[in-house]
Order: C-alpha cells, then sequence, then structure tokens
C-alpha cells in the first residue's frame, strides 16, 4: 500500500517533468507552461492552506504572511545579498516556517486563540510582516526588490520550463504531502482537532504538537512555493505580495473544492485559476470578483461539502459534459482559442455538478479517512 | 475513494492536454484582417486610415501590445498615455505603417498594479504573441513588465520608469529623460531654481509618498547612502523641518496637512504624484493654512491648475512644455498639436503637451526608429540598433542611449511653476518661457 | 487503589469550582460521584482527563503520579473519557470517530478487535458506521461515544453525565449498557445528576456538592441517607 502511494507520486512527479516536451511536440507555446505554472502555484498554495485550515480547522487569514516571507527572504538574499538561487529558496521555506512556528508557540499555548482570534491573529502576523518589509531599507524599503537575472539550474530548462518544473515539483509535493496526511494517523488526529480539539486531547491526540507540526508544514510549503513565484514575478513589491488576494484566493479555492479532502483545493485552484485567466484573457478582468463571488455563494449554499464530492458522485456525467462541451466548441470553433475552449468545457462541467441532485445522480454521505 | 481521487486528477489532465493540443493553430491570422486575438481591449488603430499621402500600409499587421494604468489609482495619467499611443499609432499607419506594414496595438488594462502589468505582459508575449511591445505606465508596473521583457528579450521603450538605478536590462530604453542618477540631479535643479530666486536656503518639509519612485527621488537607493532630495537639501543647508511618508493609497490627508501647518516650512517639497499636490493643498486650506512655496515631483498637470489662486506658484519638473522656446522647433509644435487633438478627444481636462505625453510619444518614436533602422522585428536586432546609433526624437532631440548609466543620457529636466493659471518652464533661464522666471513668496 | 486523589482544588481564572476532594477508585469497582448542577462534577472529570490543571492536590493513576500529565498521555495509560453532552466529532463518520478512540498507540494495536467488539455490543453504530456522527440521534450519539471510550481499551472509563438529555426509556437502556461494560471488567468513575440510577449501578459514591464532597460511603447506604433523600427525592 505504502510503496505504491509513493510510487503513484513519483510517477506523477516524473511525468510533470516531461509536459514541456508533450507541449511543444504538440506544437503549443510557452503560454502553456505558463498557464500551467499558475495553476500549480495555486494548487500548491491552496494546498498548504487547506493543510492548516481544513484539515485542522484553524482558520488562517494569514496565508500572505508566510508566502511573502517566502518570497522577501529570497529575493533579498538572492538579489541583494547574492546567495545561490537554490539555497536562497530553502532559506524562503525556512523563514516562512520559523515565522510560523514562532507564532504557533505563542498562539496555540494561549487556548483562547482559537476560531475567530487565531484568524485574526494571523492576519496581524500579516500585517506585521508587510510593514516591517515596507519600513526596512534593506528589504524593501518602499522601492521593491528586482529579481530579474536569477535563475534556476541549466537541467531544468529556459526560464518558463524551468519556473513550470520547478512549480510543479512543489506543486506535487505539496499534494502528495497532503494525500499522505489525510491517509496517515497524523491526519485522523487533524481532523479530531478540527470537530473538538479538546475531546481529541482527551483521547491521547497531542493536539499542541499536531498543530506546531502541521503549522509549521504548511507555512513551509506556502514559504517554499513563494520563494519559487519571487522567481516569476521579477520585481517584488509590498503592495502586491502582501496583497488581500493570495490569502483570499486560497480560501475560495479550499472552500470552493472542499476542505475535508486533499483534493478539494485542487480542483478549488484549477476552477478558479482557469476562470480568472480566461476572463484576465479575454480583458474582462474586472468580471473575476464577480464570478467568484457568485460561485463562492452557490457553493457555501449549495454544497457545503465543495465541488470535488460532487465531481465523485457524478464523475460520468461530468466527463461526459466536459467532452461533449469541448467536442462541441472544437467542431463550430466557439470561444477562439482551444485552451478558452477548453475553459469554458471545464466550466460547463463544474456547472453540471453543481446541479441540484434530482438531476444528477445523489451525492455520497461524505466519508474520511479509508 | 483514491480510484475517485484519481479520476478527477485525470479529468484535470485531460483538460491540459486538449489545451495544450490545438496550441499552434489558433493564432494563425488572415492576412488584412485583425488577428484573432481575445482581447476585448484591443485597440485597433489600423489599415483604414483614407487620408495619407504615403503608400498604404499592407501585409499582416505588426502587433505591439502594452498594458496602461485604464483603472486604479494611476488611471489619470493612464489615460494620457492611451490618447497619445492611439495618436501615435494612427499618425504611423496614415504615414505608411512600420516596415510598410499597418501595424496594431493591443492593449490591457493592468489595473494600476505591478503583478497584473507583469503576468499581462507575460500573456501578450506568450499567448497573444505580439511582435514588439512598449511599456506601461507607472514605476512599479514598468520595473514589473521590464522583469518579463528581459525574460523574453524584448525590446522595451517606456515612458517614465523612475527606479532608474535598477534598470540594468540592455534592451531597456527609458524615453523620460531624468538621467540615471536623478535622485540627486533633480533636486539639485530644483533647489538651483530656488535659488536663482536669490533664496539659498530656509526651512524644508519633505513629503514623500510610499510610491517607490518617490521614496527613491527622496531617499536615493536602499543599498546606497547615496541619499535623495532630503540629503540634497540639508548639504546645501537647507533646514529639514519635517519628513513624513504617506501610503500611495492615502484617503485621509488631514494628519500629513496638519503636520505640516505645524512645521510651517517655507518650502514643502512634495515627492509625490497624480492628485498628491491638490489633495495636500485641499487639506491644508481645510485647516486654514496657505503652504507658502511647494514643488510636487511628478503630478498629473491638469488638476493642479484646475485649482486656480490656491495652485499659483506651484512647481514641478518637466521635460517639454508647450510654449516656446520649446515650440520653436516646427516638428514638435506640430507633433504637440496632434497630442493636444488626441487628449481633447479622450476627454481629458488638461490638454496641452507636457512631460506625460512627450514621454510617451518619445517611447513610440523609439520603437518606430529600432525597427525602421535594424528593418526587423526581430527584438535582438532592434535592440541592438537601439544601442549602438543615435535616436532623433521629436522633443527631446538626439538621444544616445548609454548603457554605462543604464541606457540614460543625461538628466535633461527643466523646472516648471504655475503662474498666471498654467504651467510655464522657469528655470534654467535658456529653457524658460519668455519674461518668466521663479517665484518665491517668502514668510 | 487504581485511582487515588487527594486534596484537589481547582478552578477557572479565579473562581474556584472545587475544594480539597479526595476519592479512590480500586480496580473492577463502579464509583459514582452525585451531585446537583454546577456541583463541579465536570470540573473533576477534567482534572482526572487532564483538560484541566488542578490548582493544588495530587491525582495517582495506577500508582503513578499523573497530577502534571496532559491529556493525550493519560488517554495512553489507560484513562478514557466519555465527555459531557456526547461530544462526538460530528463531520466524522461513526466508524472515524470510533477509530479515534482507538488513538493512543498502547489502544492502537487493537483496533480491528476493539471495533468488532464496539459493534457487536452496539448494532446500531454498525449500521451506521459511514454516516457523519452529526446525524446520529441523542441515544446513538451517546452510545458512540461510549464506544468511542471503550476503543481505548482503558483500565479507567470515566463518564460524565451519560443520561443528561435522554428520553426515560433510553436511560434505562444506557445504565444497562454500562452495568455490562462493568460486568466485563472496566473499571468505571461515572458522575451524575441522576442520582438513583447512578448509585443503584455503583458500589460506592461520593456527594458533592458546591465544590466539596460532602458525603461519601457504599452506595446502598447512600441511596437510604436521610439527607439524601431529603435533598434529592423530596422525601
Ligand atoms: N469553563 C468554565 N469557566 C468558568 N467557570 C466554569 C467553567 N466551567 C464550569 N464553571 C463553573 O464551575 C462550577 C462547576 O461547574 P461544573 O464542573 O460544570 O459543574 P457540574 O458538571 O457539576 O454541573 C460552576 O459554578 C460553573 O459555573
Ligand atoms: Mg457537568
Amino acid at each position: 500500500m505504502r510503496s505504491r502511494f509513493y510510487l503513484v507520486w513519483a510517477g506523477v512527479a516524473v511525468a510533470s517533468w516531461f509536459i514541456p516536451q508533450l507541449v511543444e511536440a504538440l506544437g503549443g507555446g510557452i503560454f502553456y507552461l505558463v498557464f500551467l505554472y499558475g495553476l500549480l502555484f495555486w494548487v500548491a498554495q491552496a494546498t498548504s492552506w487547506n493543510m492548516l485550515s481544513g484539515f485542522a480547522g484553524y482558520f488562517s487569514f494569514g496565508q500572505g504572511a508566510f508566502f511573502g516571507a517566502g518570497v522577501y527572504t529570497t529575493a533579498v538574499l538572492s538579489a541583494r545579498l547574492g546567495w545561490p538561487l537554490l539555497a536562497a529558496m530553502a532559506a524562503g521555506a525556512v523563514t516562512a516556517a520559523a515565522i510560523a512556528a514562532f507564532m504557533g508557540v505563542v498562539v496555540f499555548r494561549l487556548r483562547i486563540l482559537k476560531g475567530e482570534i487565531f484568524a485574526l491573529v494571523t492576519l496581524a502576523v500579516a500585517f506585521v510582516l508587510a510593514s516591517v518589509a515596507r519600513l526596512v531599507k534593506f528589504i524593501d524599503g518602499g522601492q521593491g526588490v528586482s529579481v530579474t537575472s536569477l535563475r534556476l539550474p541549466e537541467f531544468f530548462g529556459d526560464f518558463s520550463t524551468s519556473v513550470y518544473r520547478a512549480g510543479a515539483l512543489v506543486a506535487v509535493l505539496a499534494v502528495g504531502l497532503a494525500a499522505w496526511i489525510q491517509r496517515s494517523r497524523f491526519g485522523l488526529g487533524l481532523s479530531g482537532i478540527r470537530d473538538d480539539e479538546e475531546v481529541a486531547e482527551g483521547l491521547g491526540v497531542p493536539t499542541f504538537r499536531y498543530k506546531m507540526i502541521i503549522l509549521t508544514l504548511s507555512s513551509a510549503l506556502s514559504g517554499l512555493s513563494g520563494a519559487l513565484h519571487a522567481l516569476q514575478i521579477g520585481y517584488v513589491t509590498v503592495d502586491d505580495v502582501f496583497n488581500i488576494r493570495v490569502p483570499l484566493f486560497v480560501i475560495l479555492m479550499s472552500i470552493l473544492g472542499g476542505t475535508r479532502h486533499w483534493m478539494g483545493p485542487v480542483v478549488g485552484a484549477a476552477v478558479i485559476h482557469t476562470l480568472t485567466d480566461r476572463l484576465s484573457a479575454f480583458g474582462a478582468e474586472n468580471m473575476n470578483q464577480i464570478f467568484l463571488g457568485l460561485l463562492l455563494v452557490v457553493v457555501v449554499a449549495a454544497l457545503r461539502e465543495g465541488v470535488y464530492r460532487r465531481l465523485v458522485a457524478r464523475r460520468w456525467v461530468v466527463l461526459a459534459t466536459f467532452v461533449a462541451t469541448l467536442a462541441l466548441l472544437a467542431v463550430t470553433g466557439w470561444g477562439g482559442r482551444l485552451i478558452t475552449q477548453a475553459g469554458i468545457a471545464f466550466g460547463m462541467a463544474i456547472l453540471v455538478s453543481l446541479l441540484p441532485a434530482r438531476l444528477g445522480s445523489p451525492a455520497p454521505a461524505p466519508r474520511e479517512v479509508t | 475513494m483514491r480510484r475517485s481521487a484519481t479520476m478527477v486528477m485525470g479529468v484535470v489532465l485531460a483538460l491540459v492536454l486538449a489545451a495544450c493540443g490545438g496550441g499552434g493553430g489558433d493564432t494563425t491570422t488572415t492576412t488584412g484582417a485583425p488577428p484573432a486575438t481575445e482581447g476585448t481591449t484591443t485597440t485597433t488603430v489600423g489599415g483604414g486610415a483614407t487620408t495619407t499621402t504615403e503608400a498604404e500600409p499592407s501585409g499582416e499587421p505588426i502587433v505591439i501590445g502594452s498594458t496602461l494604468s485604464l483603472t486604479g489609482v494611476l488611471s489619470a495619467t493612464g489615460q494620457i498615455h492611451k490618447a497619445v499611443g492611439e495618436a501615435f499609432v494612427e499618425k504611423l499607419n496614415s504615414e505608411g505603417g512600420l516596415l510598410g506594414r499597418p501595424v496594431e496595438w493591443l492593449l490591457f488594462d493592468d489595473e494600476s498594479t505591478p503583478d497584473r502589468a507583469a503576468a499581462l505582459y507575460e500573456r501578450l508575449i506568450t499567448e497573444e504573441g505580439v511582435d514588439l511591445i512598449i511599456g506601461p505606465y507607472g514605476t512599479g508596473n514598468i520595473t514589473a513588465a521590464m522583469a518579463v521583457a528581459e525574460r523574453y528579450g524584448y525590446v522595451f521603450p517606456q515612458h517614465t520608469g523612475s527606479l532608474t538605478y535598477t534598470y540594468t536590462y540592455r534592451c531597456q530604453f527609458p524615453a523620460w529623460p531624468t538621467g540615471v542618477r536623478s535622485n540627486i540631479t533633480n533636486p539639485e535643479l530644483v533647489f538651483d531654481a530656488i535659488a536663482s530666486a536669490g533664496v539659498d536656503s530656509g526651512t524644508v518639509a519633505f513629503v514623500v509618498n510610499e510610491f517607490p519612485g518617490t521614496q527613491f527621488i527622496a531617499y536615493g537607493p536602499p543599498d546606497s547612502d547615496e541619499g535623495g532630495a532630503v540629503k540634497v537639501a540639508e548639504d546645501r543647508g537647507w533646514d529639514v523641518v519635517l519628513e513624513v511618508d504617506f501610503p500611495t493609497a492615502i484617503s485621509d490627508w488631514g494628519p500629513i496637512a496638519s503636520q505640516v501647518r505645524q512645521a510651517d516650512p517655507d518650502f514643502v517639497y512634495l515627492a509625490g504624484l497624480g492628485v498628491d499636490g491638490p489633495n495636500l493643498i485641499n487639506a491644508a486650506a481645510a485647516l486654514g493654512y496657505q503652504i507658502r512655496n511647494m514643488f510636487v515631483q511628478w503630478p498629473a498637470p491638469g488638476p493642479l491648475v484646475a485649482l486656480g489662486e490656491a495652485g499659483e506658484g506651484v512647481m514641478s519638473v518637466t521635460a517639454w512644455e508647450q510654449h516656446p522656446p520649446f515650440t520653436d522647433d516646427p516638428e514638435a509644435a506640430a507633433a504637440a498639436e496632434i497630442i493636444n487633438q488626441a487628449l481633447t478627444e479622450a476627454g481629458i481636462p488638461y490638454v496641452k503637451a507636457e512631460t506625460q505625453s512627450v514621454a510617451s510619444w518619445t517611447a513610440w518614436e523609439f520603437l518606430v526608429e529600432g525597427v525602421e533602422g535594424a528593418q526587423s522585428l526581430d527584438n535582438s536586432e532592434v535592440c541592438d540598433y537601439l544601442v549602438n546609433n543615435t535616436i532623433d526624437t521629436t522633443f527631446i532631440g538626439e538621444v544616445d542611449f548609454d548603457p554605462n548609466q543604464n541606457n540614460y543620457y543625461g538628466d535633461l529636466s527643466f523646472v516648471k511653476q504655475i503662474q498666471d493659471g498654467d504651467w510655464w518652464v522657469v528655470y534654467p533661464p535658456e529653457k524658460a518661457a519668455p519674461g518668466r522666471s521663479v517665484e518665491w513668496r517668502s514668510s | 487503589m487504581l485511582l487515588e486523589v487527594r486534596g484537589l482544588d481547582a478552578g477557572y481564572g479565579l473562581a474556584q469550582a472545587l475544594w480539597d476532594v479526595s476519592l479512590d477508585v480500586a480496580p473492577g469497582e463502579v464509583v459514582a460521584m452525585v451531585g446537583p448542577n454546577g456541583a463541579g462534577k465536570t470540573t473533576l472529570i477534567s482534572c482526572l482527563a487532564g483538560l484541566l490543571q488542578p490548582w493544588s492536590g495530587s491525582v495517582r493513576f495506577d500508582g503513578e503520579d499523573i497530577t502534571k500529565a496532559p491529556a493525550h498521555v493519560r488517554a495512553e495509560l489507560g484513562i478514557a473519557l466519555a465527555p459531557e453532552g456526547r461530544r462526538v466529532f460530528p463531520q466524522m463518520s461513526v466508524e472515524d470517530n470510533l477509530l479515534m478512540g482507538a488513538y493512543n498507540r498502547r489502544a492502537r494495536r487493537h483496533r480491528s478487535a476493539s471495533l468488532a467488539e464496539v459493534y457487536e455490543r452496539f448494532p446500531r453504530l454498525a449500521e451506521r458506521r459511514h454516516q457523519p456522527a452529526g446525524t446520529l440521534s441523542g441515544g446513538e450519539a451517546q452510545m458512540l461515544a461510549i464506544g468511542r471510550a471503550l476503543m481505548g481499551r482503558p483500565k479507567l472509563l470515566l463518564m460524565d453525565e451519560p443520561s443528561l438529555g435522554l428520553a426515560p426509556v433510553i436511560v434505562e437502556t444506557m445504565f444497562d449498557i454500562i452495568r455490562e461494560i462493568s460486568a466485563a471488567g472496566v473499571t468505571i468513575l461515572i458522575v451524575e445528576q441522576n442520582v438513583v440510577d447512578a448509585l443503584e449501578l455503583a458500589s460506592r459514591g461520593y456527594v458533592l456538592e458546591e465544590g466539596r464532597v460532602v458525603q461519601a460511603g457504599p452506595a446502598r447506604e447512600l441511596l437510604d441517607d436521610p439527607h439524601l433523600q431529603r435533598a434529592y427525592f423530596g422525601l
């Protein structure tokens, strides 16, 4: 069982490494790698958030803090101090984890800091980090940090390919870890913490240790993904990095996909990234918020458990819708580029999965760890 | 459960593969028709000009991509760049296009945020496959977009980037002639101008926007002790009585204005942009305080003039103003009139040509000169041509990009001041409008 | 003694809730601690389970001083809790709830066997094993809470008001079940407001009032005690 699990994830990692070759062979442009990198970035971030907030139930608004710590540590160490990129990236992950661990020691010792209070504390940490970055000249000092000359090792390929590949490795690491946690005894303990921490503690779950581990792990992943993202951004500014966008999006993605399964954030990230990317390609950036808002209302109101479970329950209908829509668009040529057509088909498939129960096959009772 | 998870991953993978499958075919365009771009903000200004003296451009359009701050905090100035760019492209097409082909400008809105700008430039280059790009507006956006341009080796003419010391990319070409050490040369010029009115020292307040470019002007680069305007003032014997930063998206100016009133300086050096100037003046007026002398780094020109009496005496820097001696050059005067018309049609309140519109125009000229000079759309050839040749421009004369100075070519700024309800260059004397000089209110 | 509590003071913030509480539980016994609402029963149970740190006094379990041990360590040592108000994990399935009961390392080894035993004892839970626990009825949830505690293969089972909020018929069943569990050899400390049922079940009893143990003795004697009869049965 275990060895098969590792094999599957190693396989996914290797396969994702060769996607650029596949894209090229099929005649697709660099854009597909850029798109995929964006998708995988959000997969990693949302998965990281979900480990802490979905699995352990500690709702965080502070994703931006850990992401930002990764971005700025890498940017400053590599661009200002000339560290080798990989070392700077590792330092980014470690810094994010260290900040989280420090926060955890303080916050988790005080039992009152739960629920909304915890969420506010994480938000406050993000604000503090943003202010520090803004004020300390050595970090940012209000002029941003240019990270333009840095490159990943040669064998990762040209810039876009290398960033995609590194992004894929980070995402596979994050999702694989989440999948592993969900199956593990550790994951069961986290579920207990989420549902009733005191009872879980009484049943033998070392809650403090578990919370520290998951918080540190989650922020290290977020920091690592942020470290890589510094490269992709090229020019790092406080306003953009500590923007509400990252914390908001990871929450939306996870809730949309479902917070109780490791696939939830993956599906949520795929849906939202595809949607926002295509809207942006249409120059309809401003519509994003409206769409996201509507989507979230539907999901929160109609299916608490998230899109992923619906997709599973109606997998054949969903797949059929996707294929049929794509075929229709491909034949008629509606929608323009194929990536847009695929996006539309994907959207249709999601819509079908959201239809009220009577129209589709019934949703199964939610199940936890098998 | 595991099988289901794999299943859904399969769907996602299917999406990806399907998406990649058709990548090659969908950017093909038929000759003459606009390319099948998806951007709804496409600004097609091509092909159909009716009154031309030169040959009609023909063939597949050359697509030039960019973003501008059409919405968000920088949109007031972003709109100027849009109007000027459209006018330039229209003129270009009516005069035979580029390499004999029509030019099409594909424009996205970056909402005044650097990360949007960077993402959109990456989209323009990789998804839309534009032939050339031109910079966005606003230092943050320009700096972010430049990183993308460098990544893909695109020539990057840019209007008004102000983090001069970071622009090490060989193919970035600044149209704003501030020089690479504008943090020193600009303030020196300002205090020289004041000295020309017989004032060598006094008290000065620095009010600094947290915007990257104004931070740089005020304090210099972060990793050196070179300093900026504040240090220049101190070195010249001015007494710095206030130094305060404010966020770019500031909404309440009351506290800043009251600090200025408290300090009551002879001179306020507002390292701000856009409508920071009118905001500070109005907030001070609400406290019953009138600032005696003020300099604003990069204001939107219109709103300060629109203040009427309250705006009188405000100073700034400029590269070009639409009055003699600048308009003595007939070509520049004619181009300025095109700008006037474009800005009028776009409904922009202040329609005279000045720094922003001139920088915009000049950046487009760099691109055209580079392509025509290299006789190629190959970005590296265009880049080489621009680096190795003297480029003739309408407004700022001959430009020799100096790779040792991040392609800057000296500080060609002048000091302007609002007098009798309009901007006039007042310093240095050889560039001043006839009969104009710096006016100073003493306490 | 399996459990020896001596001179326990405890409370919340500045408000003291327990004064000098002492009690003993011998292996195999069922001991009942009865008292009215607000007497401090849950506070005592929390101190024993390790969820609340007492201000002073000591708790010894199986000869070991566990006064300072955190809850998860006590679970490892063999103390299991069926908390007041059931407190099942509402979003987790019935089966995962039970597996959570076998969370500690010692019990984990036997979890398949324990699961089979619990399902045998509570067939209703077996029927609903994949259902989220939050959808169970009050009686079922109480069974789940007890089943979950049993999954831990406890040496000492702490039960906080198992009859609270249940219909009278179900209360009967519940006490029958507890009797069976005891008969199977599990030592039980039960705290209850339901004085009669609890004392009829127990061999020995304590009476807790306003945070103090006011009476102690064999359960039969307490049931016949005139003071208790006046106070609790209005006789
Ligand atoms: N979490 C708490 N915070 C503050 N006081 C509490 C808390 N829990 C219980 N108390 C107080 O402690 C006393 C004993 O409560 P408790 O142990 O719950 O009694 P019982 O379980 O016998 O009904 C009561 O006065 C109650 O108000
Ligand atoms: Mg109680």
